[in-house]
This record gives C-alpha cells, sequence and structure tokens, in this order.
C-alpha cells in the first residue's frame, strides 16, 4: 500500500471533510483527562495526549448496550438492535488496535456476534504512533506497539511538522480519497524520520523487560506457586475495573429492563470475571467461590488459555490495569513475578 | 454522548469521574484520571453506577394520598396541599411541632436551602439528618477536643504515614479508595495496627489486630495511653504548649493498666503494650476511624478518647499525623457543614450564638428561632408521643437506616402529615401523604463535600427524568408557596450565599471550583487555596482540650434470653438502604441478599448450616435472614448488614442515645438466634 505526508496544518481540514460524510471519534482532553469521544467541533479534538482510561473498545462493545427491545403482548413482539452508523475513530493507539483484533477473532469464532461485527465494518481506524510512550504502557514487549503492522487503516507517524500517513487498507485508501487535495508524495528522508522517531519512542520505555510468552509457559507447565494466587487475592478490591478497562476483555453480563407497560429493553453490560456473581451458578453453587480462583483464573485466561486458543496472549500491553487497580495488580508486574517464579 | 466531570454519589470518598450519556440514558462511566481521588480507579459501586439512573423504578410525577393510597398529581396540586397542611400545623400547633429530615445524599446548595426553609419558613430548628445515625458523637466529640469535627487530614496524605491505626473501620469495603491508600503505605513499609471485633480484609495487611469485645472501646485507648505514660513515651512538651487539662485526664486513664484492660476488653496485654509503642514511635501517625467507633451510647466519649490518644503522642497538627473520622455517604460532611442540623447554622455556627442569629436574621430579613431543635431519633420519638405533627423528609429513608424500624413506622404513621421527596418510593414515601419526584445527582447542578472536606462541582448530565425536579427546586417552590420567597436561577447563586454567610465557605465559588478538583474548607476567601490538613501551629479551638473519660457500659448487655451481641453495618457491594445499589445488577447479583455473619462455633453449637435461614430476635423485633458462617465475627457476635428491606436489621436495634451526641446505639444490641 502507499505512503502519504500530511502537513500538520491539514489535519483539522482532513477531519473536518470525514466529518460532513461519517460520524468521526477523536480523543478530547476534559480537565487534563482523555477521553475518546464523538466530535462535534473540530478543535475539540487533542493530538498530543496518552491514552484513555477506557479503551476506544467502547465504541463496538459499550459498557451498557441495548441489543433488542420486546413487547410482551398475547406473542413477544421482538426488535433486535443493531447499529449501522458508519464511523472514522482518529487517534487509536497502536494497542488498542490489536485489541480490536482480539475482539474481533473472538466475536466471530462459532457464534458471529452481530452487534460487535456490524460496527466493526463500519469503522474505518486512523492510529496514531506514540512517539512518546505512556507510563504503564509494556506494548513494545506484547508485540503491540509503539507502531502497528497490521490492523490499521490509516496509520499517522507525527514528525515534528507534518504526518507520515501509512495506508493499510482499501477502507484507508478510500478515506484518503475524500480529500485526497490535503495528502502529498513522500520522499526517502521521511522514511528515515519516521523510521527515527519510532527508534526514539521504543528507547523510552519505563517498563523493564514483560516476558508475557514465558509467563504462559509457566502457567501451562503450572510451574507458579499458589502463595501468588492468594497474595494477590487479598489486594484484589473486587471493583472489576481491570476487566472493564481492558482493550481485549470480551465479557457480559445480560439483563432485561422494563422500559415501561409490556415494553422493555435486553441490556448487555460488561461483566467481571473477578466478581463472585460472575461464576455462581443458578442454584448458589459456585465453581469459584473464592478470589483466589478468580484471579488465578483471569491470568490463566489472559495469558495461557489464549495462546492455546488464538496462539497469541490476550494482553496486549496497554497497561491500563496498572493505572485501573486498587491493589495495585496489574498484568505487568504479575508476569514479571511469575517469571521470577514466585 | 458527552462526558461530564461529576462527583461520585455513593461513599465519601467523593471519586471524580464522567458520565457517558446518549440522548437522555446514562449509559456508562469513565473514572477521571488526573482526579486526587480516584486517580484512574472507581470501586466497584462507582463503576457500576449508571445503572440506577434511568431505572423504570424512578418516580416521574407527584404522587398525593387520595383515600388511602397514592394517586398521580400535578406539581401544583402536590406543592398547594403541602404548602397549606404545613401552614396548618404550624398555625395550630406551633412550629415546634414541625420538623425535617435533610439528606446526606443531597447537595450542599439543597441542605442549605432546607436548612433556611426550616428556620425561615417553618421557625424551627427541628433539623436534623443521618449524620446523627453515623458521624455525630465525632462532630461533638472532636469539635470539644480540637474545635472542628472534620478529618484532620487529606486522603493522600495516608501513603505517607508510618503508622496508620484503623479503629472500627472496614475501610477496603467502605471507603475503597481510602483503603488503597493503606495499602499503598503498607507497601511502602508503614505499620498497622488495626482494632477491630471483626477480623476485617484489612487484618491481613496488619501489624498488629487488636480484637476488643464490642462497646469497650475507652478502655483500650486508655489503655494505650496508660502504658505510654508510664513507658515515657508521651510528648511531653507537644502537651505542654498545645494542649490543656492534661493532668485531670491522666489520673482517670492511669487506672486502665495493660492487666485491667484485658479483663475488659480480652485482649491479651502484650498486644496493648506492642500497639502503644508502636504508635507512640512512629512521628508520622494516623488513626482513622468510623461507626465502630461512633455508634455507642457512649460514642462521644470514644471519640473524645481518640483524641486524648493522638495528643499524647503529639500527633496532630501537621502532615500525615492526626484524627481522621471516615464519612460514609457522599455528602454527610456537606449536609452537617451547611447546617441541616438542630443547633448550628452553616459552617458550625452555633445558633444560640446571638452575633449570629444577628448576622443570620439581616441576611435572611427575618427572625430566625433560637431554640435548640431535635435530632433525627427525638424528632421520631415526639412523634409518637403526638408533638411532632407534620415532616418533610428530603431523600432519607428512615425506614430502613434508623434504629427500632417498629418505633419509626409508628411515629410516622402518626403524623397529621408526612412529605417526602425521593427517586424512588422507598419505604418511608410509601407512608406520605404526599410525595414529590426528585432528580438524581446526574440531572442536577450542585456541590458535595467529601470526607476530606473537599467542595466538588456535580454536574448535570443529562434532561430531568419525567417531571422530576432538583430538590433546591422543590425546596424553593415550597416556600415561595408559603409565602417566603426563594428565587435562584442556579445552585451557583446558592453558594454564593453560603459563602456569604459561612466563615469556613467564605472562598468557594463555582468558577474557583471549575478551575480544578474542587477546594478543601476552610477556604476563608478568594484568594485562600484550601487547607489540606488542620491546626496548623495552633488548634482551631486555640489550645487542644484533653477530657477524661472512663468506659462506661453499653445500654444493652447480653443475659440469659439475649446472648448475642448484634452489630450492623455497610457490605462492600451495597449502599445505605439499597435504593440505588440494589437496582444495579452487577451489584445485586454480587449480594442479592441480606445475610448474618456467625461465628462457625456459634453456629455448630446452634446447628446452623451455611446459607440456612435463621431467625434473630432482640427486644424489639425480629427478623428472618440467611446466616453466613464466617471466622471474622467473634463468638458471641453477629454481624447483620442493614441495606435490606426483607431482612432489615434496624428492627432489631435500639434507639438508646449517647447522651451528648444524641446518636443511637447501633453498634450494640443484645439478640438471639434461631434455628428455623
Ligand atoms: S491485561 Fe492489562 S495491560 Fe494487558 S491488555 Fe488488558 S488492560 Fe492492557
Ligand atoms: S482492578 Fe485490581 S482490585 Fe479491581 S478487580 Fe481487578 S485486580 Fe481486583
Ligand atoms: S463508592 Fe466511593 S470509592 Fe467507590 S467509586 Fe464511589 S466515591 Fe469512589
Amino acid at each position: 500500500m502507499k505512503n502519504y505526508i500530511l502537513d500538520k496544518n491539514f489535519l483539522k481540514p482532513f477531519l473536518r471533510k470525514v466529518m460532513k460524510k461519517e460520524r468521526l471519534i477523536a480523543p478530547i482532553e476534559f480537565n487534563k483527562d482523555i477521553i475518546f469521544d464523538f466530535i462535534d467541533e473540530i478543535d475539540e479534538i487533542t493530538t498530543n495526549f496518552t491514552n484513555s482510561i477506557i479503551s476506544p473498545k467502547r465504541f463496538f462493545f459499550p459498557q451498557s448496550d441495548t441489543i433488542l427491545e420486546y413487547e410482551k403482548t398475547s406473542h413477544v413482539k421482538v426488535q433486535p438492535i443493531v447499529s449501522y452508523e458508519r464511523r472514522v475513530i482518529f487517534g487509536i493507539r497502536s494497542c488498542d488496535v490489536y485489541g480490536l483484533l482480539n475482539l474481533d477473532k473472538f466475536y466471530s469464532l462459532g457464534y458471529e456476534d452481530i452487534y460487535y461485527l456490524q460496527r466493526r465494518e463500519n469503522v474505518t481506524l486512523i492510529n496514531l504512533v506514540c512517539s512518546d510512550p505512556c507510563e504503564n504502557g509494556f506494548c513494545i514487549y506484547a508485540k503491540s506497539g509503539p507502531k502497528a503492522e497490521v490492523g490499521f487503516d490509516l496509520q499517522f507517524t507525527d514528525l515534528g511538522d507534518k504526518y507520515f500517513v501509512e495506508v493499510g487498507s482499501v477502507k484507508g485508501e478510500e478515506l484518503i480519497k475524500i480529500a485526497e487535495l490535503f495528502f502529498s508524495k513522500i520522499i526517502e528522508k521521511d522514511e528515515e524520520r519516521r523510521f527515527e522517531v519510532v527508534l526514539k519512542s521504543k528507547s523510552c520505555f519505563s517498563h523493564l523487560y514483560v516476558d508475557l510468552q514465558d509467563a504462559a509457559l509457566k502457567l501451562k507447565n503450572n510451574l507458579v506457586s499458589e502463595n501468588l494466587w492468594q497474595e494477590l487475592a487479598d489486594r484484589c478490591q473486587r471493583c472489576g475495573g481491570c476487566n472493564y478497562v481492558c482493550p481485549t476483555c470480551t465479557c457480559f453480563d445480560v439483563v432485561d429492563k422494563d422500559i415501561e407497560g409490556q415494553r422493555g429493553r435486553r441490556v448487555r453490560l460488561w461483566d467481571s470475571c473477578v466478581l463472585g456473581g460472575f461464576t455462581r451458578l443458578a442454584g448458589g453453587y459456585n465453581p469459584r467461590s473464592r478470589i483466589e480462583d478468580r484471579v488465578k483464573r483471569k491470568f490463566y485466561h489472559k495469558l495461557s488459555y489464549e495462546i492455546e486458543k488464538f496462539q497469541a496472549t490476550s494482553c496486549v500491553g496497554c497497561g491500563r490495569c496498572t493505572t485501573v487497580c486498587l491493589g495495585n495488580i496489574d498484568t505487568a508486574s504479575v508476569v514479571r513475578r511469575i517469571v521470577l517464579g514466585e | 454522548m458527552r462526558k461530564y466531570l461529576t462527583i461520585c454519589p455513593y461513599c465519601g470518598c467523593g471519586c471524580g469521574m464522567y458520565l457517558e450519556a446518549k440522548e437522555n440514558d446514562v449509559l456508562g462511566v469513565n473514572p477521571s484520571y488526573h482526579h486526587p481521588i480516584s486517580r484512574g480507579k472507581l470501586c466497584v459501586k462507582g463503576w457500576n453506577v449508571h445503572e440506577f439512573i434511568n431505572s423504570s423504578d424512578r418516580l416521574t410525577y407527584p404522587l398525593i394520598r387520595k383515600n388511602g393510597s397514592l394517586k398521580r398529581t400535578s406539581w401544583e396540586e402536590a406543592i398547594d396541599y403541602s404548602a397549606e397542611k404545613l401552614l396548618k400545623i404550624k398555625k395550630d400547633y406551633g412550629s415546634e411541632s414541625l420538623g425535617i429530615l435533610s439528606s446526606a445524599k443531597c447537595t450542599n446548595e439543597e441542605n442549605f436551602l432546607l436548612s433556611k426553609f426550616t428556620r425561615i419558613a417553618l421557625g424551627t430548628n427541628n433539623i436534623d439528618h443521618c449524620a446523627r445515625l453515623c458521624h455525630a458523637s465525632t462532630v461533638t466529640g472532636l469539635k470539644m477536643a480540637f474545635g472542628s469535627g472534620a478529618m484532620t487530614n487529606s486522603i493522600n496524605e495516608l501513603e505517607n504515614a508510618d503508622c496508620i491505626l484503623v479503629a472500627g473501620s472496614n475501610t477496603t469495603s467502605q471507603h475503597p479508595m481510602i483503603g488503597a491508600r493503606i495499602l499503598n503505605a503498607v507497601e511502602k513499609g508503614a505499620k498497622l495496627i488495626v482494632v477491630d471485633s471483626r477480623k476485617i480484609h484489612l487484618c491481613n495487611f496488619a501489624t498488629i489486630h487488636l480484637c476488643p469485645k464490642p462497646g469497650t472501646d475507652v478502655a483500650w485507648i486508655n489503655c494505650l495511653m496508660q502504658i505510654m505514660v508510664s513507658e515515657k513515651l508521651a510528648d511531653i512538651e507537644y502537651i505542654k504548649r498545645r494542649t490543656e487539662n492534661f493532668e485531670e485526664t491522666r489520673r482517670l486513664f492511669e487506672l486502665y493498666t495493660p492487666e485491667y484492660t484485658e479483663k475488659i476488653t480480652g485482649i491479651p496485654k502484650e498486644n496493648l503494650i506492642k500497639a502503644a509503642r508502636i504508635y507512640a514511635g512512629t512521628r508520622k501517625a494516623m488513626i482513622v476511624y468510623s461507626m465502630g467507633i461512633t455508634q455507642h451510647v457512649h460514642g462521644t466519649e470514644n471519640v473524645l478518647a481518640l483524641a486524648n490518644l493522638s495528643l499524647l503522642a503529639g500527633h496532630v497538627g501537621y502532615p500525615h499525623s492526626g484524627v481522621n473520622p471516615l464519612r460514609g455517604q457522599n455528602n454527610v460532611q456537606g449536609a452537617c457543614d451547611m447546617g441541616a442540623l438542630p443547633d448550628m447554622l452553616s459552617g458550625y455556627q452555633p445558633i444560640r450564638n446571638l452575633e449570629n442569629q444577628i448576622k443570620f436574621n439581616k441576611a435572611w430579613k427575618t427572625t430566625i428561632p433560637s431554640k435548640t431543635g431535635l435530632t433525627v431519633v427525638e424528632m421520631i420519638n415526639e412523634a409518637v408521643l403526638g408533638n411532632i405533627k407534620g415532616m418533610f423528609i428530603m431523600g432519607e429513608n428512615p425506614m430502613i437506616s434508623d434504629p427500632d424500624i417498629n418505633h419509626v413506622k409508628k411515629a410516622l404513621e402518626n403524623l397529621d402529615f408526612l412529605l417526602v421527596s425521593d427517586m424512588f418510593l422507598t419505604d418511608t414515601a410509601d407512608l406520605a401523604h404526599v410525595v414529590l419526584p426528585a432528580c438524581s445527582f446526574a440531572e442536577k447542578d450542585g456541590t458535595f463535600t467529601n470526607t476530606e472536606r473537599r467542595v466538588q462541582r456535580v454536574r448535570k448530565t443529562i434532561n430531568t427524568i419525567g417531571e422530576c425536579l432538583p430538590d433546591w427546586q422543590i425546596i424553593c417552590k415550597l416556600s415561595n408557596k408559603m409565602g417566603h420567597e426563594m428565587s435562584y436561577e442556579h445552585p451557583r447563586e446558592i453558594m454564593e450565599e453560603i459563602a456569604l454567610l459561612t466563615p469556613i465557605y467564605g472562598g468557594i465559588f463555582y468558577d474557583r471550583l471549575d478551575e480544578g478538583w474542587g477546594l478543601q474548607w476552610p477556604c476563608y476567601h478568594r484568594d485562600h487555596l484550601g487547607t489540606s490538613f488542620l491546626h496548623q501551629e495552633t488548634f482551631i479551638r486555640g489550645k487542644a482540650h484533653f477530657t477524661p473519660v472512663k468506659q462506661s457500659p453499653s445500654y444493652e448487655e447480653t443475659d440469659k434470653d439475649y446472648p448475642f451481641i448484634l452489630t450492623t453495618g455497610r457490605i462492600y457491594f451495597h449502599f445505605h438502604t439499597g435504593t440505588m445499589s440494589r437496582r444495579c445488577s452487577a451489584l445485586d447479583r454480587e449480594v442479592p441478599e441480606g445475610f448474618a455473619s456467625i461465628n462457625y462455633n456459634d453456629a455448630q453449637d446452634l446447628d446452623i448450616k451455611e446459607g440456612e435461614k435463621i431467625k434473630i430476635i432482640s427486644r424489639r423485633g425480629e427478623i428472618e435472614v440467611r446466616a453466613s458462617i464466617s471466622e471474622a465475627v467473634c463468638r458471641g457476635a453477629i454481624f447483620v448488614s442493614f441495606h435490606f428491606k426483607e431482612s432489615p436489621a434496624n428492627k432489631l436495634t435500639s434507639s438508646a442515645l449517647d447522651p451528648v451526641s444524641k446518636i443511637p446505639e447501633l453498634k450494640v444490641c443484645a439478640c438471639k438466634v434461631e434455628k428455623l
């Protein structure tokens, strides 16, 4: 695929043209906090930011999502609610692009989840390479950043006064066509600069090596002491946050809520495998009634089971679970402890 | 979809969060990363807060009782009728026959207005709120000792303390963010002393756990002081320069030798000695306490004892060191600050003080009553006797939260007129003559004050649901109808009046709150940056005051017929009377019904199995509830949470009061247990 140059002065003009055709989602700064949101005013967008607390997963798999409405008349009427809106996400980071690739696999394996897949099909992703890695991220060791190799439709690298634009798909190419005049050809020096920017970024990670593969192997061979899970369980406050913010967590609960009279809606909500209710069965029996078992299972799932199923861990190294955890339990440090054989 | 920075409506930590809404539905939340409390985190209640807001159970129009049942009515009729009834009672029986319950869930502005309404429109000081049930003894005790009843420090200071003494607070479960700070401190090497009659989660991290018999707190605290003095660990210089009345106090606590105290409390004397050495030996030592200390007939004495302890070690008046009552509700601090109290105006200005009366009379162009009003439990008692005839309850649910519910029910049913405003048809609203639909926190602007005195902005995210109105507008409507004009366009204007009349809020204006993460009072003027820790250089009352206190018995002791001690409290997954948390599916799924924790050995003796229904009986009532067998409670004790209306723990509790602060003894009552 082709590469282009976009002068920074023309980023907003370009996005404005995009906005006229599709719903634009981009990072906005609120009180220094970064949140991905729908854009109404082009000037709300920020381009200089560390990644958001909640990943753009929310736009494909919302925290609560009405999947159908029903009416309990003599014969029940059911109306599925699927979103077909065409969207462009600008500013998604590489880890989250890989996160979506993970979700793609999960939501299309066996059962095709139309709510997710429709939204996914109708989105174009413009990935922004991290030239300044975030504090808690370790995408570099999860092979999901700071620059993406696959998964993006367009990928922008910040060269100071301009962006180096890589096209990753036909959808990306089509997006450029909306405002072709803003894009120019690259010269060799641009490629060099792009390489240097990424190289510098790679040297700036604050994390030491996080060896996901080795941890996975140790888990598979049961080389991890039960004490570790016990200790983590003691620190876990059962907030659910680590699952909610993780770009690769897929679990949801389904509940029916009344609207009024006979009408109701079926909603799916983010769920968390550290909560006791997650595994409790209808009769009250809970195969994982102890928090130790649930925490343990969470890490087995993230690191080990996924390798067996999809040949890759489902941790993309975004570091969000470090930020969100009340007990300082985060995948990076747990992996390190597993590797050290604690 | 738009996100607005606002404050979590559950606990007193006061996490910053953005609500995500589509059309008028709140669909999710997003913790604030830069907010000093949440720092990108929330507890499970915060993460699931979006679920109750658009619940189909919300009240969406006013209700009026006709022929015995509540029927839909218009705002006009509801307000006209309520105003007329209140005025009639006032005319026929006098102002003192009216009572108001304000709300620790509502904003500062709403509490201030309701306090004003009570004083100008009703002409009484009969106003109180649920702080009476949780920290009344703190407000009186710490005010006597230090001059202010609030946390002396800020939440984040905990992380750099050398020693944290947690007494009667299940912190990780009730104040998750504060619990997390304590874990961080321990990770950094701080010593943790846990004093609790239950084996709470924090015990896993404790250097030492003292497990006193319920109701024996003064004894162990006095004993720590005795040890500190006898081992010469007291800070004599500090006592001399910063405090008064030490010698008198000393004569009393010196009676509490470790041997004697072991007999009263059941705590081995070595542990008492170890704890005293740790607490006195560290420089940055913070005491954190909560309802395990306050909810006793001798609650004020417990608080005074803790204050004495901190003074003896010279542990108040600088960062990372002090005495910190953790306030439970999102805005219980603010409701107290705003003068929703029978003896104080906003900012703890005593109502009996003439200067205060003059100031408020001038501002409000009226004569405010000067006689101290009734507290929560007193109002209920007077209603049973027929002396309180009419009440307005804003967003509180005494039918679940107050002690001795059967008695509360009798009181409310005995009223000539009961007006309730709430989001849901609570058990209390169900008894009302008029019910007004109130907005949730997501539908209004205002401020909450968290437990560390941080005044923070609550922002409207969605339009009001149905015909709901924010409580401040409800109060204005009612007041106007009763002939006392109140016209405010926005809560901002109410805050301007608060700033004018309340020295500790003197510098708090919306534009300043919008700039950062709120301001911590005292904040005296526009250029004042707020106060992160109290009593720097001098105590608010000048010199801190030692008060001698001795261990007195609980109101109700166990006996042959009622051999168990019942303590009540909260659990992590639910909040207060459950009207919000039980409407969140994730929380409801975690803990769908109430339970009683009972010690393993007691369960065996009574042949009770895990999950079995049991009956708990006290002198006042009985409940049926499932048993949960646990090592966390000690022998002879039962713990029941009070969130569940199907098994309301407060049917059992007694409304015996601490004579000073009038807090009821919710932590100790005698009961018996029967297998069903
Ligand atoms: S496990 Fe943690 S670091 Fe890994 S992808 Fe999930 S949130 Fe990010
Ligand atoms: S974020 Fe931390 S405290 Fe919360 S559920 Fe996950 S591991 Fe537990
Ligand atoms: S309940 Fe308390 S700790 Fe939990 S999110 Fe709300 S304010 Fe924070």
